[in-house]
């Protein structure tokens, strides 16, 4: 009789242990992710290990970071040169045409950063293309915002170097203008015969890109710590301060009162404001203050902690209500025996 | 982030599923109390009928129940308070075992049990077989106990009665 009942009494114990060590096991994912920002972060830098400037053609297509990840640099402009003609060109000269359209393209982009294509497979890709749809889609999977295309040839072996110049739409591949010609005599004067050229251009520049936002924190009482992402913004009242977009962690402390902790999302181009009330903390604790936010805050459903008590509670729930289900089970009469019942004897 | 309590729902689900079926192996029901009708120069394909009567000591009675037929086996309780069990002939075939090549020596178990849990004698057992009309075999016991005891085995031995030789050996 006692084996069915030790057996259940065993798999509740069972359940239960197993829920404790469910709650108390690290995450997975929370260990995960700090090892993932790092990577994304220094792949986002200007001018560093960026899609367009990778010599890496495996990088060459790999996705922008998100914003709401970590903050993000301006998408660049993507300088490719391509030579063409049964005529061998100089280096030198491409060179030359390479870095004089970096430098005089940089002043008209608002920012956004100018980079030379030096990856060969893309460089063949791009050359390949017989359709601007195929040279639109191998930029746009390059990560830029757009691309200046200039194709350099020589017609004669002993004739000026053709230079064709076109401003690029990613995906489309569709030309900003018609195309821009000019003859090159050789590498040194090629800063000065694209001057007129990348001139035409500034008028159909891609836009810049937006400034970053900012964000004014105010706080109900002076002289409260402000730190944003672990940077001290001194003591309340504080300036407006410029952040990166994306995902901001907003803190503030004073002694004799509840410390409080905001997270604010902010995209490139915003400026908000964001107003803490702090409590005084009355029982001496670290307690959570109110707090009015004008900006856009982040949902509490996306607080990681939010879903990780969801999950938890419900789980406790469960370990709970399986329990005494089994207790109930287990304290309630046993089964009936297999076989034919007999009545009882009088 | 976000999936991370959904995976723990899903492991907290697996894991009440596996503890519901832990559980429900302890909800298997106990074996009863078996009758053990051992069957002496009596071929199965002879029977006709079983009757198994079970008669508590003088002055007691079971209580009486309708009529009911359970696993092919009719269960009633008589008048003077005798239990019967009827097994008809194929009844008594599906159930035999036989453990003798000649075919002579089959055994029926008849799985019993019962929640009374008073302290009376065991009941008297008595087993009777008829082919036709005619009674060819016949034995008695007791159950071994009472309240019966779940797993139990009371063996009857069920003799073919003498002039009945060649009824019992019917094919």
């Amino acid at each position: 009789m006692l084996g069915p009942l030790f057996r259940r009494l065993v798999a509740s114990l069972a359940l239960g242990l197993a829920s404790l060590a469910l709650l108390s096991a690290p995450p997975r994912v929370e260990a995960q992710a700090p090892a993932a920002e790092p990577a994304e972060q220094s792949a986002s830098q200007p001018g560093e290990a960026t899609p367009a400037a990778s010599a890496d053609g495996a990088s060459a297509t790999s996705a922008p970071a998100s914003a709401t990840t970590g903050p993000r640099a301006p998408l660049p402009i993507m300088v490719v040169t391509l030579t063409s003609g049964r005529v061998a060109l100089p280096d030198e000269l491409v060179a030359a045409v390479r870095s004089a359209l970096v430098e005089q393209l940089t002043p008209m982009t608002g920012g956004r950063p100018v980079l030379p294509l030096l990856a060969e497979p893309l460089r063949d890709a791009i050359a390949a293309c017989a359709e601007p749809s195929c040279v639109g889609g191998q930029i746009a999977q390059a990560g830029a915002f757009g691309a200046v295309i200039a194709r350099l040839s020589r017609p004669s072996a002993r004739g000026p170097f053709r230079l064709t110049l076109e401003l690029v739409d990613p995906v489309s591949g569709a030309p900003r203008l018609s195309p821009l010609e000019a003859e090159l005599a050789s590498a040194s004067v090629a800063p000065e015969a694209l001057r007129p050229l990348t001139a035409q251009l500034e008028g159909v520049m891609f836009s810049p890109p937006p400034p970053p936002p900012t964000l004014l924190v105010t706080v109900n009482v002076d002289g409260a710590r402000v730190r944003v992402d672990d940077q001290e913004l001194g003591e309340s009242p504080v300036a407006r301060v410029t952040l990166e977009p994306g995902r901001h962690v907003v803190v503030v402390m004073r002694a004799g009162y509840a410390s409080t902790r905001r997270t604010v999302e902010l995209e490139g181009g915003q400026s908000e404001r964001l107003d803490i009330t702090l409590a005084a903390d009355t029982f001496g604790g670290d307690t959570v203050a109110t707090g009015v936010a004008s900006s856009r805050e982040t949902p509490i459903t996306e607080e990681p902690l939010f879903w990780v008590a969801i999950g938890g509670g419900a789980l406790v729930v469960i370990g709970i209500a399986v329990g005494v289900g089994f207790a109930v089970a287990g304290s309630g009469p046993p089964p009936n025996p297999s076989g034919i019942p007999l009545p009882p004897i009088d | 982030m976000r999936h991370l309590p959904l995976a723990r729902l899903a492991r907290a689900a697996a894991l009440a599923t596996l503890a519901l079926l832990a559980a429900s192996c302890g909800q298997e029901a106990p074996k009863g109390a078996i009758l053990r009708l051992t069957f002496l120069n009596v071929r199965a394909s002879a029977v006709d009928s079983l009757r198994v009567s079970l008669t508590p000591e003088p002055g007691q009675r079971f209580q009486m129940r309708p009529t009911q037929t359970i696993d092919g086996v009719t269960v009633e309780v008589e008048s003077d308070g005798t239990l019967v069990l009827t097994l008809p002939g194929d009844e008594v075939r599906a159930r035999a075992i036989e453990t003798d090549a000649a075919g002579l020596r089959p055994q029926v178990d008849l799985e019993v049990w019962s929640d009374d849990r008073t302290m009376n004698r065991a009941p008297f057992v008595r087993a009777t077989v008829t082919q036709g009309a005619d009674l060819i075999a016949q034995g008695a016991g007791y159950v071994s106990d009472w309240p019966l005891v779940l797993g139990s085995v009371s063996p009857i031995n069920v003799q073919c009665n003498m002039g009945s030789m060649a009824a019992c050996q019917r094919m």
